[in-house]
């Protein structure tokens, strides 16, 4: 009754298909040793972190904690042993690939030879209603777009974006009509809940040109910080 | 003749007539109950909000020490994320207020019987090929993270397509489904 979400709170890994892997954007990573792969070959977009060394790497991996991360090998025990090491590191999205190179290769699908590269480089991609930092940051300096904090106004007191409007999610439905509709709307709060919540709360009363910044936001004195 | 294009306009008449009732009772009833059945897909304790996806539009709803909580412990709301419930609600100055917010769990029919996550465990790594393990959920989430050994068969599917798609699976073998949570 507790499905798949129960599993995984009880600590057991899950898995991922070869579908998955060839089709989405994840960091795929590789736990054999270089020794082996090197007669192997690898599945294309794997990174190589040998099992032991995976303990020290968490430096390696992508900023975005959310990022999708699958990992594979030749030994059953290394799988479960990686995936509690990556989820201490604070990655709770990681699955395995149980049937690893050998199943990949039963399904026909392309093998990379060659070296296999050994750092993560990993690009978020953005949901259509999200906007990246990147973005948002650019707003606040050449104001392209509406910065709309959704906060509470003891929250927006004690830091806020140059600029920003505050107008709290709850009173979204009464003031919102003082927001200019010539530009587009970048919401945020602290974690992006409140500002997803902003957002269907605008898109209700007919603002179409909206988008979230889904990252962490702080403010400490008189400096701000976003981070994924 | 005449009579009769007497009696349609009538008709008519008496069809706007009734819209209007009807309309003026749909502005004066905006303080009445609504009730939904959806997945929280957000919750917000610092504003004390929740996002419901009902039917694929997200409404947020907030709640308050009057809301009725039932099968969740308001102290404990983050884990309703995710989950299905039921809420009503009534509307006051725009924003969605919850008069109560409901679990829904499903209720297993006769001669089903639950497996809990341990005894799943056992069974996958000491009892191989004496069950069949069957996801339930959207292909896609199944792709992205499924309980080692599952197969994956979409209920969705399954209720189009009926007993075709179990026609291949084992009768002599124990058949577990699983999904996204107790709904």
């Amino acid at each position: 009754m507790d499905g798949e979400p129960g599993w995984k709170r009880a600590g057991y890994y899950t898995e991922s298909t070869a579908e998955y892997i060839q089709r989405e954007n994840i960091v795929l990573i590789d736990l054999r040793d270089p020794e082996v792969i090197a007669k192997t070959g690898y599945i294309p977009k794997a990174v190589n972190i040998p099992m032991k060394d995976l303990e020290k790497a968490e430096g390696k991996f992508p900023s975005y904690t959310k990022a999708p991360i699958v990992v594979y090998s030749d030994k059953k025990e290394d799988l479960e042993k990686a995936v509690k090491i990556i989820k201490k590191f604070g990655y709770p999205n990681v699955t395995v690939y149980s049937g690893g190179l050998k199943d990949w290769i039963a399904k026909g699908l392309e093998v990379k030879k060659g070296p296999i590269p050994t750092e993560i480089t990993y690009v978020r991609t953005y949901r259509p209603f999200e906007v990246s930092p990147a973005d948002f940051e650019r707003a606040l300096k050449d104001r392209h777009a509406i910065i709309l904090d959704v906060r509470t106004p003891e929250e927006f007191k004690k830091g806020h974006f140059p600029g920003a409007i505050n107008i709290p999610v709850d009173d979204i439905p009464k003031k919102a009509h003082i927001l200019p509709k010539d530009k587009p709307i970048y919401v945020h709060c602290v974690t992006g809940v409140r500002a997803e919540m902003g957002y269907h709360a605008l898109r209700d009363l007919g603002f179409t040109n909206v988008k979230v910044l889904m990252a962490n936001v702080e403010f400490e004195d008189g400096k701000y910080s976003i981070t994924e | 003749m005449e009579g009769l294009i007497k009696f349609r306009s009538l008709k008519v008449l008496l069809l706007f007539l009734i819209l209007i009732v009807f309309q003026s009772s749909i502005v004066l009833s905006s303080t009445q109950e609504h009730k939904i059945k959806g997945q929280v897909t957000a919750v917000a304790v610092t504003i004390k909000t929740i996002t419901v996806d009902h039917a694929g539009k997200r409404i947020n709803i907030k709640y308050d020490d009057k809301t009725v909580f039932e099968k969740i412990d308001p102290a404990k709301i983050r884990e309703i994320q995710g989950q299905e419930v039921e809420v009503t609600y009534v509307v006051v100055d725009g924003i969605n207020l919850a008069k109560s917010i409901r679990l829904a769990i499903a209720e297993l029919p006769p001669g089903v019987k639950e497996i809990s996550t341990k005894e799943l465990a056992k069974l996958i790594n000491e009892a191989p090929g004496t069950y069949v393990l069957i996801d339930s959920r959207p292909a896609p989430r199944y792709h992205a993270s499924f309980i080692p050994t599952a197969i994956s068969i979409p209920i969705k599917i399954m209720e189009e397509e009926g007993e075709k798609t179990l026609q291949n699976i084992p009768k002599d073998k124990l058949i577990i489904f699983y999904c996204g949570g107790p709904t």
